[in-house]
């Protein structure tokens, strides 16, 4: 096979107004190819090469290196729209055709974001029992439920296990609604933007991305503490970030 | 009063998942250029993809609302008494 022949280039981010292109001059990124920049039509995306367009495994060092370039382009410069992980155009080339043909999507994507980032929060069950133990105390229907379907045994019916596993469902749902109504409503007051994200197991409750303007950090800080303080002991909420505006770019291209 | 947890920024504190969860298909998505394995990777995103409402899930929540503690009048002995 001939040398780079399959070879591409890794695209991590379009940027606007990078302050300092030094900043990056140094920088390796996934498979420790040299970071650079490539403009056009007054966009700037960062890249860096690869040996070839073979598909990339979500592993530490990838995501960790993919993450780290996105951290430094992000102080470096005024504005950036991160890029989904892994990935790779043909060459340099195909990033500027990208960047002139989405020109106009891109800019207006960019005000959007600008002078913003994105901070997650969740809440989770964090009690000494389990979110169904939690419930069930809590619910005298499910407990009676609970209790009919052990007299019953062996003897149980799929029917009455699916009948009692829509009832916790429900119970789970109700839960949700009301934590997540009661943290959106005083984080509203706080942000921007904020999306509700899906919840990825039954210990958690709630979860959003919010955009927070860098200058109001401080004041989300302070909604969070706010909405901590109604919720019950045994929740958490967690907080992670700040990310770049992932979750704020809803742009889908062709290339 | 919930407590609140801070964990830091991108590429620090969070876990991998967390971190994964939020770059893999967000922010300028490329349809063609997408070129991620995702064989053998166990990710909360996927899971929480699989998982949606469906009998298995009713039959593991019901399972589990079994299993839980009774408070008041046991039906059986607690296995510890």
């Amino acid at each position: 096979m001939t040398t780079g022949h399959d070879s591409g280039t890794y695209l991590y981010a379009v940027a606007s107004g990078i302050r300092s292109p030094d900043a990056l001059a140094n920088l390796n990124g996934v498979r420790g190819g040299k970071v650079y920049t490539v403009a056009d039509a007054g966009l700037t995306a960062v890249v860096s090469d690869m040996p070839t367009r073979d598909e990339l495994r979500p592993e530490r060092k990838n995501v960790a290196a993919h993450q780290q370039v996105l951290g430094k382009v992000t102080e470096a410069s005024r504005v950036v729209l991160p890029v989904a992980f892994g990935t790779i155009a043909n060459d340099a080339d195909g990033i500027r055709e990208l960047l002139t043909r989405y020109h106009d999507d891109i800019e207006d994507r960019l005000r959007l974001v600008e002078g913003r980032q994105q901070m997650n929060l969740q809440l989770t069950y964090g009690g000494a029992g389990n979110i169904y133990e939690y419930l069930v105390a809590r619910d005298p229907v499910l407990q009676e439920a609970r209790d009919q379907l052990r007299a019953a045994g062996d003897a149980a019916t799929r029917e009455q296990k699916i009948d009692v596993g829509q009832r916790f469902e429900a119970a789970l749902g109700a839960l949700r609604d009301e934590h997540g109504k009661h943290i959106e409503d005083i984080l509203r007051n706080g942000v921007s933007e904020i999306k509700s994200l899906p919840t990825r197991t039954e210990r958690e409750i709630a979860r959003f991305a919010c955009l927070v303007d860098a200058q109001q950090q401080a004041g989300w800080e302070a909604l969070v503490k706010e909405a901590g303080a109604k919720l019950p002991d045994d929740f958490t909420i967690g907080e992670v970030g700040p990310f770049p505006p992932y979750d704020f770019v809803d742009l889908h291209l062709q290339a | 009063m919930a407590q609140v947890q801070r964990a830091g920024g991108p590429g620090g504190g969070g876990g991998l998942a967390d971190v994964i969860d939020t770059i893999l298909d967000k922010g300028i998505v490329i349809d063609a250029w997408v070129k991620v394995s995702l064989v053998g990777i166990e990710i909360i995103t996927i899971q929480a993809r699989v998982v949606i409402a469906s009998v298995d899930t009713y039959l593991r929540y019901a399972d589990a609302v079994a299993a839980t503690a009774t408070a008041a009048q046991p039906l059986t002995a607690p296995a510890t008494a």
